[in-house]
């Protein structure tokens, strides 16, 4: 495996302005060997600029790009040799078949054996359809292929825009598992892009969340589950009498509805345990016939990657 | 390079695995054939009218009925024509030969019993050579050209009739008849200047004198037939120089689609994130449509040789061509000077298909690019003429009033003093901007 201390790819103070709109706002963030780095936010945040731009598609205005040590600006040629990617759709030469698609990025890069062509295609699982021409393809097959063909020579590191689009849910799951396998296994610094936050607990080792042109932080997923931990935790009691229940439990600072006939408080975080086995052992003393008292799960990363990015609308910014 | 070259191949393989270059390759291969099979239909028609009966009970009928008519209008000299058809009438069947075109060239001035007895020597003798040796005396010294046709039969055995060599001996004696008149105005009857009269004086002697029945050329229009009325597959071959702007029209359409598809099909962004500089990819591009240009070319040229030959005959395969400068012929393939005429003509296709490359790139429009380029390919000589004739000088730096080296180099440009140099020079300039537009449109802009 490559050595973690030293970043694959680096970015520092990236801006882009397309016309008169500034899309990229001083972007900085490192990615590593060995990692799948995912890169989120909400449609139209500058992604795919990004993305763009990390693969030289489009130019940058300011900032430096280091893949394995070569500015891709100074040293295009050696800086690309690293690098493997999808951007937007995989669209390939239709009327070639899949195999004649990959010969054609084998050429443009150097030493691509036969050998390796036929391993990337088992690792994609493409080996029985590799012959049929790409127009007879489904999506998720080009998808496939287009994971091929970034795979191909081995990159260190890989750039996957939005590889989930259109796959059915085995095929998002196929495609998790060789994104896994080539950064833990392969030591291949794997970047994905999406703007589902779900999609990023599954599959990343470490989440940069942008908005609005601007890399708002990076995190681990452990510290992003983390925040998911609240001040208030929310029991819904399930119980014969529910106003009688209502009435019985006694807690100063606890929020208390009745919602359809469920018993909703909203209690401190703080001695929470201690504070729902009195309430339960209240309601049993005082007749209440007590069914279930559950406890839910206030916010899900999903809000937290919300409120991120609302935040930042705002102008907020940071979390804390 | 190895790198350049591996880029060339991806390209030739998205090229031919296209249906459509397919298609075009078949149509190119598809036109050399209907060219030839044109050539073959026009040969038949003509040998259909040249069998047409001569000389046989018809011919007797034609000939009394131009007794009739001449002792009807009684032109000057009719009586010596009437002596004429009886003599054609008595003597049909040996009139066949040269003696009927012998007697139609009597001078009329003759008077009756001097031409009886021409009549009498061209109908009556049996032995050619007697004829001619006697006619030789007979001829004024003024008529060069004759004196020295009928010595040169005599000395070379070439008895008159149908044969390849009358068509050249009556070319040089017509030329010597009127060298004087050359020698008096620069210029003859059709045009030509005495150099060039000279010129075509020694081609035919050379090939009298090397027996080729059949020799090429350079000839200002492209025909089927060569200059003595031969349908050979040579001539076939030259009148498909015709056919080089459809090779243009169809490698405008891959140059159109060349850049402009890859975006289209958004295969672009998988061309560039490829460790290869923009403008490799363009030149390698570039090349492709190019060479593929020059491969239909060479197609037409491949498929001319047996299409022609099997249209009008090999006969004339081994035919060389003539060249003559100051009275000095040279000897030179037929197959160059073939290919040189279709490399001449390309070089319109070469900037045409530059254009599309470059509009194709600039605007990544295919059907834009291709439509711009066809309508200059087709409108673009019409529109410099019509500037020419408007005595609009500035035209004669566009790219079309200078896209027909042949005939600027043969000093008949569009404009005055238009020379080869200048044309090379504005047809380089604007294949410069087309080039630097294409990398611009292509290196430069975003993805």
């Amino acid at each position: 495996m490559e050595n973690n201390s030293q970043a694959l790819l680096r970015i520092s103070n990236l801006n882009k302005t397309i016309g008169k709109r500034q899309i990229l706002h001083d972007i900085s963030f490192e990615a590593y060997s060995g990692e799948v780095f995912g890169f989120l936010g909400p449609n139209g945040a500058g992604k795919t600029t990004t993305i763009k731009i990390i693969v030289g598609l489009l130019g940058l205005d300011e900032g430096e790009i280091y893949i394995d040590g070569s500015e891709i600006n100074k040293n295009f040629e050696k800086a690309m040799a690293n690098v493997g990617g999808i951007v937007e759709n995989p669209e390939m030469y239709k009327y070639l078949t899949g195999k004649q698609n990959l010969m054609q990025y084998a050429r443009m890069r150097d030493n691509i054996t036969e050998e390796r062509i036929n391993e990337v295609v088992e690792t994609v699982k493409l080996a029985n359809r590799i012959n049929d021409k790409i127009s007879k393809y489904s999506l998720g097959m080009r998808q496939r292929l287009g994971v091929a063909q970034a795979i191909l020579h081995r990159p260190k590191l890989l750039i996957l825009d939005e590889p989930t689009n259109g796959l059915d849910p085995a095929g998002i799951k196929e495609l998790r598992d060789i994104l896994k396998h080539l950064a833990h296994d392969e030591g291949v610094c794997v970047i994905v892009s999406s703007h589902l936050m779900s999609e990023m607990e599954l599959m990343c080792d470490r989440v940069g969340i942008i908005a609005n042109g601007k890399m708002l932080g990076v995190y681990t997923m452990e510290e992003l589950v983390s925040q998911t931990a609240d001040e208030k935790r929310e029991y819904h009691i399930h119980a014969d009498d529910p106003e009688k229940a209502l009435r019985t439990i006694d807690l100063p600072d606890a929020d208390k509805s009745i919602d359809d006939g469920i018993v909703k408080i909203k209690i401190g975080a703080e001695n929470a345990d201690e504070n729902i086995y009195r309430i339960n052992k209240e309601l049993i003393v005082s007749g209440v016939k007590l069914y279930t008292v559950t406890a839910v799960e206030t916010k899900k990363l999903e809000d937290v990657f919300i409120q991120l990015t609302a935040d930042d609308q705002e102008g907020g910014g940071q979390i804390g | 390079m190895a790198k350049f070259f591996r880029l060339v191949h991806n390209e030739y393989i998205k090229t031919f695995k296209k249906l459509s270059t397919r298609i075009m390759f078949v149509l190119v291969v598809l036109a050399a054939v209907g060219l030839s099979g044109i050539a073959a239909l026009t040969k038949t028609e003509y040998e259909r009218w040249d069998s047409m009966p001569y000389g046989s009970p018809e011919g007797e009928d034609s000939y009394r009925a131009e007794i009739d008519w001449e002792e009807n209008t009684k032109t000057p000299g009719w009586e010596n024509r009437v002596k004429m058809y009886e003599y054609l009438i008595e003597y049909g069947e040996n009139a066949e030969d040269f003696r009927a075109d012998m007697a139609y060239e009597l001078p009329d001035s003759l008077g009756t019993d001097e031409y009886e007895e021409y009549l009498d020597l061209i109908f009556k003798e049996k032995d050619w050579k007697n004829i001619l040796g006697t006619m030789l005396e007979k001829t004024d010294d003024s008529q060069k050209g004759t004196k020295w046709e009928y010595q040169y039969r005599i000395d070379n055995d070439i008895c008159p009739g149908n044969t390849w060599k009358d068509e050249l001996i009556s070319t040089v004696a017509d030329i010597r008849n009127s060298e004087d008149l050359f020698d008096e105005n620069l210029f003859d009857e059709n045009g030509g200047d005495r150099q060039a009269a000279k010129n075509e004086e020694a081609i035919a002697l050379y090939r009298l004198e090397n027996d080729l029945e059949y020799a090429n050329v350079d000839s200002a229009e492209l025909s089927f037939t060569d200059e003595s009325g031969n349908f050979t597959m040579w001539q076939a071959m030259i009148t498909a120089a015709n056919l080089v702007p459809l090779v243009g029209l169809l490698i405008i359409v891959i140059a159109g689609n060349s850049v402009a598809s890859e975006f289209s099909q958004g295969t672009i962004k998988f061309l560039l994130i490829n460790p290869v500089k923009r403008w490799k990819i363009l030149m390698s591009k570039y090349f492709t449509v190019l060479s593929v240009g020059y491969i239909m070319l060479a197609i037409l040229y491949v498929v001319m040789i047996p299409a022609s030959g099997i249209a009008v005959g090999f006969d004339a395969f081994s035919a060389p061509f003539l060249s003559c400068t100051n009275g000095v012929v040279t000897e030179g393939s037929s197959f160059l000077w073939v290919a040189k005429a279709y490399l001449l003509n390309s070089i319109s296709i070469v900037i045409m298909a530059t254009l599309a490359f470059a509009v194709s790139s600039l605007l990544r429009s295919s059907a834009f690019s291709i439509g711009i380029s066809v309508f200059f390919m087709l409108a673009g000589t019409g529109i410099a003429e019509l500037l020419a004739n408007l005595k609009m000088d500035w035209a004669r730096y566009l790219v079309f009033s200078n896209m027909n080296l042949t005939s600027i180099a043969e000093g008949n440009p569009m404009f005055a003093h238009q020379t080869l140099g200048f044309a090379i020079g504005v047809i380089i300039a604007h294949m410069a901007v087309f080039i630097l537009t294409a990398w611009d449109g292509f290196v430069r802009r975003e993805v």
